[in-house]
């Protein structure tokens, strides 16, 4: 780590999106930073394509600002130094997977030989001659994230680039992401998986219908709270200490006990002590690892009875 | 410009259909060379149609632009689902993710318009110079290059029939369809003609009346690009003969005007504008 900040490689000032009466992301702000990976979260319809799309220009912003490369070059020649695969891989079926990267390449001013290269990478190069629309989704996919990599990108998008794939193929994927970062690629997924997100992302924007809710570290995120998992054949005072108990941000009912999760980073022995002094025998004392999965619920459940 | 090209040819010529279309509109074009060979011999009448001077300079050259503009339908198929193909593969969303700007995408596209319409052009100066040589009655120069300004109609009328075509496939996004908004604005075009006729006949004499809504018609899209060449048939020794033995003579001017120039590339520029306009406003 350097003292220095890492270059700021794409920079969204109130960017927003209404379509007709529907506003489909809030005004958002934020920075991509070079060298990290990062995971946007959000469910299905949270705006996520939509901001990317903006990022991209495929979609017109409503209103608000983004700057590639800290405004060093047009729009356009920015976006020739990033890969990007949105949603599903769109080539041309009939075909070949060279010829379809082989217009990439025009389109982004890269030599030929960088082809065979990505193929490689990906595991197709048996395979280009083919047709695209002879391959399977999980080829399709590989194919895709092939041509987003042929220019060697400062930084790389992918939207949902697991979707619909079966386990192998996710395996492939995560595979080939992983590699892909440890080159020291920036990147941005999009995912509505949150293990996905992660297992391969040092950082994380949560969008939530059009609201972008949070923004920082994967384990900013998840150390934030602690879950301890509480059982006792002293049900009911459980229950009562659980209810008047300030630093109890959240209980589940699971199995016998309680999942719960405070506020604040509470040591076990702390619990058991306070318990034990009201009178609360505890059979089961576990600390759970919070999972993103369990934190984003969370979070967006939270969000949802505030609006 | 080369690499735009270059992009686009790899898209066409790797289409089997655009393929298929290509090769049967060389074979349909060059088939008219064909006509040379239409000869009915029955008995003592000898009738050689390549002998009835469609093939004399300067004549040829509006003859074959004028037929060989018929068959431009092969190429404005291609250029449709070329286009709206962009949009039902989502490619074209593609294309701009991969740093293609607006203007870059739409110049691709009329790239391979001004290239099939030049090519097609060339074509045909070539097969007319080739059949005009062989059967000609008149061979000296000032009458060959006479009436070759035809050639510029013929390329003017593709470019703005193409624009069209473009235009109609990124506003309708899927090649049937635009297929169909285009026999659509033909008739629709059809209809209105025929009400300015009716209406102009309820107030004028018929001559003036014709003539009023003659001059309005010409400024429609598809009738502008059709009066760029006018029929050739009435100049024809043979049907100027016939007519003249029945008492009627055809007065018709066959030079395309500045005006009729002006008014097609208007409509060109018109289509190019508005794909722009779709393609900036559009999201993908």
């Amino acid at each position: 780590m350097t003292h220095s900040d890492p270059p700021i490689l794409l920079s969204v000032h109130q960017l927003n999106k209404r379509y007709g009466k529907r506003q489909a992301v809030h005004p958002i702000t934020f920075d991509i930073k070079k060298g990290f990976v990062y995971g946007l979260l959000g469910p299905n319809g949270s705006g996520k394509s939509t901001t990317l799309g903006m990022v991209l220009q495929v979609v017109n912003p409503t209103s608000g600002s983004f700057t590639w490369f800290q405004g060093q070059c047009t729009p356009n020649q920015a976006l020739k130094k990033v890969g990007a695969i949105i949603e599903r891989p769109n080539f041309y079926p009939y075909l070949s997977a060279y010829k379809n990267l082989e217009i990439v390449c025009l389109i982004k001013g890269v030599p030929l030989k960088a082809i065979d290269d990505k193929l490689e990478l990906v595991g197709l190069l048996g395979r280009k001659h083919d047709s695209f629309d002879k391959y399977s989704l999980g080829m399709k996919q590989r194919l895709a994230i092939a041509s987003a990599l042929l220019n060697d990108p400062e930084v790389l998008i992918l939207d949902e680039p697991t979707n619909g794939l079966d386990p192998e193929g996710i395996h492939q994927i995560r595979g080939i992401i992983k590699k892909v970062a440890a080159l020291g690629t920036t990147i941005v997924l999009a995912s509505h998986l949150l293990d996905e997100v992660e297992k391969v992302c040092d950082r994380v924007l949560v969008l939530q219908e059009g609201h972008m809710i949070f923004e920082g570290s994967v384990t900013e995120l998840l150390q934030e709270q602690q879950t301890v998992y509480l059982e006792s054949p002293q049900n009911q005072a459980l229950t009562t200490w659980i209810h008047k108990n300030s630093a109890v941000a959240h209980h589940v009912p699971e199995g016998m006990g309680y999942l719960i999760q405070f506020n604040e980073e509470i040591p076990t022995d702390q619990i058991n002590k306070e318990l034990a002094e009201n009178g609360i025998y505890l059979s089961v004392l576990q600390k759970h690892k919070t999972s993103l999965e369990d934190r984003f619920l969370a979070m967006t459940d939270k969000n949802k009875t505030h609006d | 410009m080369i690499r735009l090209l270059h992009i686009e040819w790899i898209k066409l010529w790797n289409n089997r259909w655009s393929k298929l279309l290509l090769f049967g509109y060389l074979f349909l074009l060059t088939s008219i060379a064909l006509i040379a060979a239409i000869r009915f011999d029955i008995g003592p009448v000898k009738f050689h149609l390549a002998d009835q001077g469609i093939f004399n300079f300067p004549y040829i050259w509006h003859f074959n632009t004028f037929i060989a503009a018929w068959m431009k339908l092969f190429l404005a198929i291609i250029i449709v689902s070329m286009t709206a193909n962009e949009y039902s593969y989502k490619t074209i969303k593609q294309n701009l993710i991969d740093g293609l700007s607006h203007a870059d995408f739409l110049k691709t596209k009329v790239y391979m318009v001004l290239a099939l319409a030049l090519a097609s052009t060339l074509l045909i100066a070539l097969m007319s110079g080739i059949l005009g040589g062989v059967f000609s009655d008149y061979t000296t120069p000032s009458l060959v290059f006479q009436d070759i300004s035809f050639l510029a109609a013929y390329f003017v009328k593709l470019v703005t029939f193409f624009s069209f075509c473009l235009f109609a496939g990124v506003l309708v996004k899927r090649s049937a369809f635009a297929l169909g908004f285009i026999v659509i604005w033909q008739i629709f075009e059809g209809i209105l003609t025929g009400l300015l006729y009716w209406k102009a006949f309820k107030n004028d004499t018929a001559i003036v009346a014709a003539e009023t809504a003659e001059q309005i018609t010409s400024f429609f899209p598809l009738v502008s690009m059709y009066s760029l060449i006018k029929q050739p048939f009435t100049r024809l020794n043979g049907i100027q003969t016939v007519a003249k033995q029945v008492g009627e003579t055809f007065e018709n001017a066959y030079q395309t005007t500045a005006m009729e120039y002006i008014v097609a590339l208007f409509w060109a520029g018109l289509f190019i504008w508005g794909t722009h306009q779709l393609l900036k406003r559009r999201d993908l």
